[in-house]
């Protein structure tokens, strides 16, 4: 396997409805890691998703995904957007995941015995097999974000985008789907990238944090990007990090702004 | 639907009363059209039901009915100026909006406009209002040889294309986010499926009317998505609760002097209510 980091971007910058959200932003994701998108509301965290996806082009610089330009339709990414309308959706779990396998192709599905060996497989990843004929209307967001990460593997990737899986989930939920992806990246050789705004539950098992603020971004370890001097400089204002060292947890403060990760 | 010298009779024996009907040839269009929508509306239907456009459903028809005036005012088959301007409309709410939640606005503009050209048209039209009224109420007794023709013709093309396009449109329907993602282009779909289903509203249009194009569009489709959550099974239970309203409508109004629309809307909206009730008591 290639040591080559599985994107590299350098220095681009992207545009959100003809107003540019990132400048001249570099940084790069190795395989099988661990990765957190952290930023603000309308930051441009999910529109570098966007970008990864082949859905949106840059305005200038250069990004390169497995070696190549970002294209639509990537088999090797798998993705969980921030939000899907399933309100009043009277659909079956198993029909719902092998949309995400062969929902693209010309007319029917002939052979059955193939896709139900992908869901067969793709649910027993993420300890959901009880969940295959339940109906996707009837699921607690806990299931759903399984169903949902089922999904997103069905066709083999070497990448999953998640956009924000962690937001409506109480903490048990939370730390239950972060231990299946984390062992997801162990076990699979899969490179993650998360988007979150809740830094905590992650903090232990992140390998690798992308920041982005104010139209800038830094990326690195934890420690070379949650730090006062790193902040302040995305900021463009003091930012203080103070640090637990019983239970890890770091507080954020941003002067004037009151905006702040816990 | 007959005039007073004629005065069907209705046996126990369904198989010799569907013979005495088959020897007339208005019956026998009828039932073969008919039929032949009932499924194709059924069948789109279901998309339309989970793609959430039946606003748009709503606003073709009334386009149609524009293309119909308009048709008549010009002396040319109604059904063509349906045809021509449902598809005008559908692609012109396609166009406009990319995903499918941004739509209510652009399918409204058009159905505005469209009323506003209807209007102009029978304004100008000097002859009988009869036709308006078929338009708007549909006419299924009345339909030519020639447009049961048409009809056929549109609902071939429009099952071939479902089947073509029918693994795209549900990931598209129920996923649009990540089917977008897999690569799927869903504004070239989403004014694809635009067209389908104008064609779809023209020819449904000559059954129930305008004015009750849900009956075949909408609500067989709502009563099967409760019944199936498999979209296969959904779709074909949808066929079947229009197929069935209509040949037990057309059934009825040999006998019975009321409009064929009025039987099948009562007749699929009765099943609404009793899966509704059935759901609710289950539940």
């Amino acid at each position: 396997m290639s040591n080559d980091p599985i994107i590299k971007a350098d220095r681009i910058s992207i545009s959100y409805n003809q107003k540019n959200i990132i400048r001249d932003a570099s940084f790069s994701v190795a395989r099988n890691t661990f990765n957190v998108i952290l930023g603000p509301n309308g930051s441009g965290k999910s529109t570098l998703f966007k970008v990864l996806l082949g859905l949106k082009k840059i305005d200038s610089g250069q990004i390169k995904l497995f070696g190549d330009d970002p294209k639509k339709g990537n088999k090797l990414i798998g993705y969980i957007p921030q939000s899907r309308d399933l309100e009043g959706i009277n659909l079956r779990v198993s029909d719902f995941i092998l949309l995400g396998y062969d929902g693209i192709k010309f007319g029917f599905r002939l052979s059955r015995s193939k896709s139900n060996h992908i869901l067969k497989k793709v649910l027993n990843m993420v300890d959901g097999q009880y969940l295959m004929t339940k109906n996707i209307n009837q699921l607690s967001g806990g299931e759903l974000q399984k169903v949902y990460l089922a999904q997103s593997l069905v066709g083999s990737p070497d990448l999953l985008l998640l956009d924000e899986p962690l937001s409506n989930l109480d903490i048990k939920r939370e730390n239950e789907l972060l231990n299946l992806i984390a062992g997801l990246v162990q076990k699979n050789n899969l490179t993650v990238i998360l988007i979150t705004h809740d830094l905590n539950p992650i903090y232990d098992i992140v390998d690798k944090i992308i920041y982005i603020a104010n139209k800038k971004l830094a990326s690195g370890t934890k420690d070379q990007v949650l730090n006062s001097k790193i902040l302040s400089e995305l900021y463009d204002s003091k930012v203080e990090v103070i640090k637990d060292n019983q239970s890890h947890k770091l507080i954020i403060g941003i002067e004037d702004s009151g905006e702040h990760h816990v | 639907m007959f005039s007073n010298t004629f005065s069907p009779t209705f046996s126990i024996n369904l198989v010799q009363d569907f013979l005495s009907m088959w020897q007339f040839n208005f019956m026998r269009n009828a039932f073969i059209a008919g039929s032949i929508i009932a499924l194709i509306a059924g069948i789109v239907g279901y998309f339309v039901v989970i793609r959430k456009l039946s606003f748009a459903a709503h606003a073709l028809s009334h386009a149609g009915f524009t293309g119909a005036a308009g048709a008549v005012l010009f002396g040319i088959n109604p059904l063509i100026g349906l045809l021509l301007f449902t598809s005008l409309g559908g692609i012109t709410i396609g166009s406009l909006g990319k995903k499918m939640v941004n739509r209510d606005i652009q399918t409204g503009s058009v159905l505005a406009f469209m009323l506003g050209l209807a209007v102009l048209f029978i304004s100008l039209y000097k002859g009988y209002a009869t036709e308006t009224y078929s338009i708007l109420f549909g006419q299924i007794l009345g339909i030519s040889t020639s447009s049961v023709i048409i009809s056929i013709i549109a609902s071939i093309f429009v099952f071939l294309a479902i089947i073509l396009i029918y693994r795209k449109l549900l990931f598209s329907s129920f996923d649009e986010s990540v089917a977008e993602a897999k690569g799927i282009n869903i504004y070239l779909l989403g004014i694809v499926f635009m067209i389908i289903l104008a064609i779809t509203t023209s020819i449904a249009v000559q059954i129930v009317g305008v004015l009750l194009i849900f009956a075949l569009l909408v609500t067989p489709a709502a009563v099967a998505t409760k019944l199936s959550n498999r979209p296969i099974f959904g779709i074909i239970i949808s066929a079947l609760i229009s197929l069935s309203a209509t040949i037990i409508g057309l059934f009825i109004s040999f006998y019975i002097p009321y409009p064929v629309s009025f039987f099948i809307i009562s007749i699929v909206f009765i099943e609404y209510v009793v899966v509704n009730i059935f759901k609710t008591i289950k539940n």
